[in-house]
């Protein structure tokens, strides 16, 4: 199964990419620990996660072809 | 699932609001409108001013998330109109990103609600923002 992971705001420069898919990931704290191998740069971030535009912690299971959204702190206005 | 688009491409036009206030001069049981309108400052970090600020979003999450912004206002408030506009891309310094306009019969509610729908749209709505200097340097703001 595949994931598909959109990063915003100042983390799609930290990963140099808007998107990304990551195979084999089962739920949030394994593909976390996915994404810092791959991008350590992340841990010096503070983020927060949806899946499908829902925000989930990190016990929350994946499923094939999830969007999920990494989130700095959101600053609109 | 709700597909209203609050977002405005560039800055949001002061002749918009206008026409906006004016939309609602025939509904007469309106006694009292807020409006709270966001501008870009030039603020200066490290000897150089902001030239301008760019928009982006996760927006389907985003409007959203502006819906349930207005139907709490609605559950809560007895308001009678409440519209959201918020830029996407660039907006020069000086020009408007936020436009919230809501009206109730009296002052004291619409002025209540609106303090809690710009906190709402400050914390809630995924949105965020790229500085970008008078020498085309760009620093993201975080909040």
């Amino acid at each position: 199964m595949q994931v598909n992971v959109i990063f915003f705001g100042v983390l799609s420069d930290v990963v140099g990419k808007n998107m990304l898919t990551i195979q084999d990931t089962g739920n949030m704290t394994d593909l976390k620990s996915k994404l810092i191998t791959n991008y350590p740069n992340l841990k010096d971030y503070t983020y927060r996660m949806a899946v499908n535009q829902q925000m989930v912690e990190d016990n929350y299971l994946l499923f094939d072809n999830d969007s999920v959204a990494v989130m700095p702190p959101f600053a609109g206005g | 699932m709700n597909a209203r688009n609050y977002f405005i491409q560039g800055a949001i036009d002061p002749v918009f609001i206008g026409e906006q206030i004016a939309k609602h001069s025939s509904k007469h049981d309106i006694g009292a409108h807020s409006i709270f309108l966001g501008q870009v400052r030039a603020d200066e970090k490290v000897g150089k001013h902001v030239a301008g600020i760019e928009y982006s979003a996760y927006e389907d999450m985003a409007n959203q998330a502006f819906s349930k912004i207005r139907e709490e206002a609605f559950e809560q408030w007895p308001l009678n109109c409440l519209h959201i506009y918020h830029s996407t891309g660039l907006v020069k310094t000086g020009e408007l990103s936020l436009f919230v306009f809501c009206s109730s019969g009296h002052r004291k509610e619409s002025i209540k609600a609106m303090k809690q729908i710009v906190e709402g749209i400050k914390h809630k709505v995924p949105i965020w923002k790229k500085e970008i200097m008078e020498d085309e340097s760009v620093h993201w703001v975080q909040e």
